[in-house]
């Protein structure tokens, strides 16, 4: 299950995601507060989907925005209330992402009290100039203290968030970051490529030649230094942008590239059940005002036919360095993989973006950063 | 009908300086339109000719007008096209009149290509009533212009009518002006038959329709006739004036304007600037002016989906039903697969064939950088003309290449004259004369290889003159050149629909320009392409498109997992509009990128 908190503090100077900076949006506490009442509204009629379907939630994920962000007080009441209304597995993954500065001790050891057992934090680089120019509002030092409050909480299971190919960055800036994140010894940490979204702050800065971007080898030279430097740290590369110490991968996005069903809630948010594709207002006030007169504030549906859905699985799960077992597919589609793709398998091991390794098929370690390549042949 | 009452005229005007307005007020008032038939500008009747404001076929009305001096005139307004791909169309069109509306705006004066055709019309002895339009405008200037038009051709002051076409002023004054001041036909009536024929069109039911101004004789329904410079003889099935719908009539004498149709199954029989005479008493000489139009440019066309050549080719020979001058043969390219080799007035007919194929047959067309005609005079003394690189005879066996050459006017205001013989002498021009129009503007004349104004002349003419220069260029002949063929390699291999004719000492920097531009175009692939350019066997340039490290969506998780499709099919899509060479995709742009260089 994902919840969505669509608030900042104030908005990176990159980011296109569905979030909106309290003031931008004109909101005050008494509109958080109201959001989490729609949440909470949604929570109640979704849950009772979920109980006829006799399923349990066995992840739960708290994104943003910043939930963090949200008073001690909203966020309790949300959690306690969520686990409250679903049929949550014992053991199961609660994740909530937070950004430095704004997640206080109070706040985690709340958090970790309530139930959440997993801290995802959004550190990006611990380089300050390379902050300010992300339009980041927290300092290195923010960061590092907030891991080792989430620590004191008792969080055991910590990501760490990392942005490279930030432009003006070097590779030894990007080196040293990733030393001092190994060196706090977080159990996973995700490291993605900046990507420019048409738009935001930044991107008009690169569009009116303020800012140069990233060059393309340097940031694949920072790619694969990361897969090295986390490998011999001992961290596994499980994901196209993802690694983790063995056995805390994140079990709720492993739900998506599997596409498994998932449920979201709040503003923008999407499940999938049953094949179909569902899409919240993305606008939190859309999203209030619908929730409130009809209940429901999905806006978009999609089914997926089975063809469709088999050719989604090859483009997620192949982005997990595990790829996608031949017998599992079997099982699932009840048709082999190969009969299924035999021509796009066929030209990705022949271009050497896929390889067989035994059961199963997956990307090539030239084939990650090309992935897109091989997994539009499947569709 | 006295041939005395007709008054046979043209609208001669820039694009936007108001002849589609002018005209269609000239019909209203002379009611030869009811209000409801009344769609704004009647004359062009293409879409594409309204888009682009220019009128690719020529038309007829015939108006009939009633004059203050208690006379009724017959008025035939003919319609001219107005692009230099058109000239002799143009040329015949004007032959078929005896005076012309000179069109030009107030705000704007005359427009460089409106001179050029009233030069034509002046050469062909035509009555011109000078109108300046738009009037109404606040920034008119109407004074300016007539002295500007004074001083380039030579008005008398008081020849001037101030007109306004959108709002009716000074209509009714150029249509008395028309009455009065062109003359009538002169021809006789009694005389052998000879009409010209200026237009034509096909018509499903009655075959093709001729457009004709007789000159002397008349034309009867049921007589045969002949066209003398096909020498073929037909039987007239109908006769008709345009209304400007069709009208049909038993006879058209000495002085008329109107069709003919004559069960002619084939446009390509009924020659523009043909003229038809009585197969029983026939003329002793056709009318003069006659010339053969001949396609000057060649391009092949391909089907982007390749399972769409038949398409293609029904296509074109509908169009060819009513365009005698485009001419198409079916041409198998190593690169591009099945097409066909396509044959044009000029680059704008070129464009406007193209055009029409992908907009009214819904066809993806890749077309190849057009050419020219280039004789070939083989070793073996064997003369041949090739219309494709492609078509090239070995280099052993060739004793020279001939290209055709054409005779460019260029008329641009004085201020530009360095700029303009600076670009003829880039393209490889031979000076012949320049002349003094009026003390601000020019005539210059060159003889220019027609290859060198294929590729973006017009443009570069217009971006150093600011838009000031027109441009009319005549074929003169084939001479001798020093050309070579070009050859690119992709991956090693040829491509045959990206070779070009050149000129031996443009070679060097024209294939830089090429695989530079290539590069720009093609788009990276999993491995490196390396791009030639190679004359025979030597290369004379090169670059790579280096081989594409990363096309990754980094961040994928929850939810939208159908944008996250999209994203990939859009990838993909793009991909398919490519044509894959070996293991190469190329966009369908690279095929034109020959022509885009700087």
């Amino acid at each position: 299950m994902y919840i969505h908190i669509p608030f900042c503090v104030k908005k990176c100077d990159y980011c296109d995601f569905n979030s909106y900076a309290i003031g931008s949006v004109n909101e005050s506490e008494k509109a958080l507060c109201r959001y989490i009442e729609a949440l909470l509204e949604e929570a109640r009629i979704q849950s009772e989907a979920v109980t006829e379907l006799g399923a349990q939630v066995s992840t739960v994920y708290l994104g943003g925005g910043t939930p963090t962000y949200l008073p001690e007080i909203l966020l309790s009441s949300l959690l306690t209330e969520v686990f409250r209304l679903f049929p949550i597995a014992d053991n199961a993954e609660i994740t909530v992402e937070s950004n430095p500065g704004t997640a206080t001790y109070r706040k985690l050891r709340c958090l970790r009290d309530i139930g959440a057992t997993r801290l995802s934090i959004g550190v990006q680089s611990l380089n300050d100039s390379l902050l300010a120019r992300l339009g980041r509002v927290h300092s290195a030092s923010d960061s590092i203290q907030t891991f080792h409050l989430a620590r004191e909480a008792g969080f055991d299971n910590i990501n760490i968030d990392l942005i490279y190919a930030i432009p003006g960055q070097t590779m030894d800036d990007w080196e040293e970051t990733l030393d001092s994140v190994i060196g706090l010894r977080p159990e996973h940490i995700s490291a993605y490529g900046l990507m420019l979204e048409e738009g935001t702050p930044l991107w008009r800065k690169v569009k009116s030649g303020t800012l140069a971007v990233c060059d393309e080898d340097l940031e694949i030279d920072m790619y694969y230094s990361a897969k090295e430097k986390l490998s011999l740290a001992g961290y596994q590369h499980y994901e196209i942008s993802n690694f983790a110490m063995l056995g805390y991968e994140c079990r709720h996005n492993i739900i998506y590239w599997r596409l498994e069903p998932y449920i979201g809630l709040g503003a923008g948010a999407h499940s999938y059940v049953k094949r179909e594709i569902r899409s919240n207002l993305a606008h939190p006030q859309d999203y209030l005002r619908s929730i409130k007169s009809v209940g429901s504030s999905v806006c978009e549906r999609e089914v997926f036919s089975k063809a469709d859905e088999m050719s989604t699985v090859m483009i997620l799960g192949l982005r997990m360095t595990c790829g996608v077992g031949e017998s599992e597919f079997h099982r699932r589609f009840g048709i082999s993989m190969r009969d299924a793709f035999g021509e796009a398998i066929a030209k990705g091991v022949a271009n050497g973006l896929l390889k067989w390794d035994g059961d199963r098929l997956k990307l090539t370690r030239y084939g990650l950063m090309l992935s897109n390549e091989a997994m539009q042949e499947f569709l | 009908m006295r041939s005395s009452s007709i008054r046979n005229f043209c609208i001669i005007a820039h694009i936007d300086h108001g002849k589609s307005t002018l005209a269609d007020r000239i019909l209203e008032t002379t009611s030869s339109i009811s209000g409801r038939d009344m769609t704004d500008q009647v004359l062009d009747s293409m879409d594409l000719e309204r888009e682009r404001g220019i009128t690719i076929k020529a038309k007829a009305v015939r108006l009939t007008y009633k004059s203050p001096d208690g006379n009724e005139y017959i008025f035939n307004l003919i319609d001219t096209p107005g692009h230099v791909d058109f000239g002799y169309e143009v040329s015949r069109s004007l032959a078929a009149c005896e005076g012309a509306v000179l069109v030009v705006d107030a705000s704007q004066g005359i427009e460089a290509q409106t001179l050029a055709n009233l030069y034509l019309a002046v050469e062909n002895d035509l009555v011109i009533i000078p109108v300046i339009n738009k009037i109404d405008l606040p920034n008119a200037d109407p004074e300016r212009v007539r002295r500007e038009l004074q001083d380039i051709v030579g008005f008398s002051p008081d020849e001037f009518i101030f007109a306004s076409a959108k709002t009716g002023q000074g209509v009714q004054e150029i249509l008395e002006a028309i009455a009065h001041r062109v003359p009538p036909p002169s021809g006789d009536s009694e005389a052998p038959l000879k009409a010209l024929i200026f237009d034509s069109h096909f018509d499903p039911y009655r075959g093709v329709i001729a457009y004709t101004r007789v000159v002397d004789g008349h034309l009867t329904c049921g007589m045969r006739i002949k066209l003398m410079a096909i020498d073929k003889e037909f039987e007239v099935t109908e006769l008709g004036v345009f209304k400007p719908h069709m009208d049909e009539t038993r006879s058209l004498s000495a002085g008329e304007v109107g069709y003919v149709a004559a069960g002619v199954k084939n446009v390509q029989d009924m020659h523009v600037g043909d003229t038809i005479t009585s197969a029983e008493f026939s003329a002793d000489a056709p009318l003069p002016g006659y010339r053969q139009a001949r396609p000057m440019v060649f391009c092949g066309l391909y089907p982007a989906d390749t399972c769409r050549y038949e398409d293609i080719r029904d296509a074109l020979t509908k169009l060819r039903l009513n365009d005698a001058s485009l001419k198409f043969e079916p041409e198998t390219s190593v690169a591009l697969g099945f097409g066909f080799r396509c044959g044009f007035l000029g680059l704008l007919h070129m464009d406007i064939i193209q055009e029409r194929l992908e907009r009214e047959f819904d066809l993806n067309l890749i077309t190849t950088a057009p050419t020219v005609v280039y004789q070939v005079e083989k070793t073996s003394g064997e003369m041949v003309e090739i219309d494709s690189p492609a078509k090239l005879p070995p280099a052993s066996k060739i004793q020279a290449i001939l290209e055709p050459y054409v005779q460019a006017v260029i008329i641009t205001p004085s201020d530009y004259i360095g700029p303009v013989m600076e670009l003829c002498q880039e393209r490889r021009g031979e000076y012949k004369n320049m002349e003094y129009l009026s003390e601000s503007r020019v005539r210059i004349v060159y003889n220019l290889p027609l290859s060198e104004i294929l590729l973006d002349f017009f443009d570069r003419l217009k971006s150093r003159t600011r838009g000031y220069a027109s441009l009319d260029y005549d074929y003169i002949g084939h001479f001798e050149s020093d050309l070579v063929k070009l050859d690119i390699l992709l991956n090693d291999m040829p491509v045959d629909a990206l070779s070009c004719m050149i000129h031996r000492e443009k070679a060097q920097e024209r294939g830089r320009q090429l695989v530079e531009k290539l590069r720009e175009t093609i788009p990276r692939q999993l491995f490196d392409v390396p791009i030639q350019a190679a004359i025979g066997s030597q290369v004379i340039a090169r670059e790579t498109v280096r081989a594409m490290r990363k096309n990754v969506l980094q961040k994928c998780y929850g939810g939208d997992v159908s944008r996250k499709r999209k994203l990939l099919e859009k990838q993909r899509e793009g991909k398919r509009r490519m044509k894959q060479l070996g293991n190469v995709e190329i966009p369908q742009e690279a095929f034109m990128a020959v022509l885009k260089v700087d």
